[in-house]
């Protein structure tokens, strides 16, 4: 359940204002209704600006990314729904859009389309647009065609290394082959013991039994994959390092980034438990962890779960997740 | 017989979509906490305040432009992927009837038609994916099939609507192929298609037809 809001309908509104009032140095506002935001001042109009977008209820997902060494704007939608095309391309309106605008976004449908739309008309202003469609999600296809797969934490690296990239200067194309590479070499997977429920919905999303848990959790509340008896955080660590290592085909000696991310209900103390026995899991493969993210990094409003994405990095992935970055709401 | 569908006709149409798509928020929602997000309900109500707003704002005589007013609002206050593919849908409607002060015979035939190829091209699926078209489609050759035999509009359009009822049951049983329903898979194979349902409303109220959804 969710409980501070004064009007359920309009919760993402709501999450917008508050986000322009905690931080107005940092984000710039959007006009009534324009569900979006820009950052005050990005690095350099030399830069090509990176947008994202998504529906609501995700935080720190989409507009939490908006920030310096990242996004340069977020357009959102309503709880779980796509933004709308003319949010996106006021935001592409106020990013530095001189050397041109990567989308980076989810693979969902109603969010390409309308970001597809923005981009026809960026161009008719003459801005170039690229869109990486971010799919990481294992347990919703095979990795013969990893490019159907559903987006879910994974995203948070394309950020980290696209943002990078746009910081170091990089082109248009550049940085789409480095959002690309990063996202065909990495993989996720999420558990839940719990759906969420939105905030003007009577009911959760799904019920679940107290000693029941669902493999391949997304990030809206959906059901999984499968439905089993609750696990203890060994068994799920070693399940979850098992289908991304051999997803992945990890060697060992490899270098991998991990992140462990929160669904929005799930204690800080659990995300540590569960990193700590993903990390077991990789050591007895001889996998390395290079880098380690544990926190809320892409949530679906209160769902108690978690999961589990896994990068495996090589010297320019690494040089790029190591360039700094600041958003106000999230430790990256 | 062949039929003139007025401006008036087509306003008294949309605000029964806009009351039927409420009316059915609760079964909508429920379709997809099973098949998607839980999201349906509350989008096909946004999409039903939009068309209200319309119908309550917009004072135009010209069918064309009502439309339009309408796919405009839905776009940007119900951007949902079943939003926006409806959004688009309409958009094509509009295109059809341009500046005709009334719907004819030939452009109630040919709009079906147009939305499902805009439906296909946008939500890249395809007929037996188990999505709106697996409702629309029927409904469209229903309608022609049925206006060849009886040249009656009204008819074939009561025809059509009861297809798009059938077809849109008919996808209960089946595995879906594109979207969140198909990550969900074997799970979501008891449920009828969400985007096939919320069709079967709107073929149905556009004739007055109480629709009857297997859930």
């Amino acid at each position: 359940m969710i409980y501070f809001f004064n009007q359920p309908d309009h919760f993402a509104d709501e999450t917008l204002d508050a986000l322009w009032h905690a931080y107005p140095d940092f984000y710039f506002p959007a006009p009534a209704g324009v569900h979006a935001t820009a950052l005050r001042q990005y690095e350099s109009s030399h830069c090509v600006s990176i947008i994202t977008g998504g529906g609501s209820g995700h935080m720190p997902l989409f507009v939490g990314y908006v920030g310096q060494g990242l996004c340069a704007g977020a357009a959102i939608g309503d709880v779980f729904s796509s933004p709308s095309a003319q949010s996106i391309a006021w935001v592409v309106q106020h990013v530095p859009h001189q050397r041109g605008v990567v989308f980076i976004l989810g693979n969902y449908v109603g969010d390409i389309i309308n970001f597809q739309m923005a981009a026809r008309l960026a161009e008719e202003q003459g801005i170039d647009t690229r869109m990486v469609v971010v799919s990481d999600d294992l347990a919703t296809a095979s990795r013969q065609e990893w490019t159907s797969r559903r987006c879910i934490g994974g995203i948070a690296f394309v950020y980290k290394t696209a943002g990078a990239a746009s910081k170091r200067g990089m082109c248009l194309d550049d940085i789409v082959k480095i959002a690309h590479k990063t996202n065909q070499r990495m993989a996720s997977i999420g558990v839940a013991f719990s759906s969420c429920q939105l905030p003007n919905v009577d009911t959760p999303v799904f019920s679940i039994g107290s000693n029941e848990m669902e493999i391949g959790m997304g990030i809206h509340g959906e059901q999984g994959v499968r439905r089993v008896k609750v696990m203890r955080s060994k068994e799920i660590a070693e399940m979850m390092v098992d289908k991304i290592s051999t997803d992945l085909s990890l060697q060992k000696g490899t270098r991998v980034c991990v992140l462990v991310n929160g669904l929005g209900a799930t204690l800080m103390e659990e995300l540590l438990i569960l990193f700590r026995d993903v990390q077991k899991a990789l050591e007895n493969r001889c996998i390395t962890i290079y880098r380690k993210y544990i926190g809320n990094y892409a949530t679906a409003l209160d769902t108690k779960g978690a999961s589990v994405s896994i990068l495996e990095a090589d010297d320019e992935i690494i040089s790029l997740l190591d360039e700094p970055v600041y958003s106000p709401l999230l430790r990256f | 017989m062949s039929m003139s569908f007025s401006t008036d006709d087509l306003r008294k149409a949309l605000d029964r979509i806009a009351s039927e798509l409420i009316g059915h928020k609760d079964s909508l929602t429920y379709i997809d906490s099973v098949t998607g997000d839980g999201d349906l309900g509350i989008s096909m109500e946004k999409v039903a305040h939009c068309i209200m707003h319309e119908l309550q704002t917009n004072e135009t005589s010209s069918a064309a432009q009502l439309l339009l007013s309408c796919a405009r609002q839905i776009s940007v206050h119900a951007p949902s992927t079943m939003g926006t593919l409806m959004s688009f849908a309409i958009f094509e409607a509009a295109k059809i009837l341009k500046d005709a002060p009334a719907i004819d015979d030939a452009s109630m035939l040919l709009i079906p038609r147009k939305m499902v190829e805009v439906i296909m091209i946008h939500g890249r699926a395809q007929q037996g994916d188990k999505t709106v078209l697996d409702a629309l489609i029927p409904y469209g050759e229903t309608l022609v099939s049925a206006y060849v035999q009886s040249h009656d509009i009204g008819q074939a359009a009561w025809e059509a609507a009861c297809q798009a009822e059938r077809s849109a049951n008919a996808t209960k049983g089946w595995l879906a192929k594109i979207g969140r329903a198909k990550w969900i898979g074997e799970r979501s194979r008891h449920c009828p298609d969400g985007g096939a349902v919320v069709c079967a409303i709107i073929a149905n109220a556009f004739i007055s037809r109480q629709v009857s959804i297997d859930i």
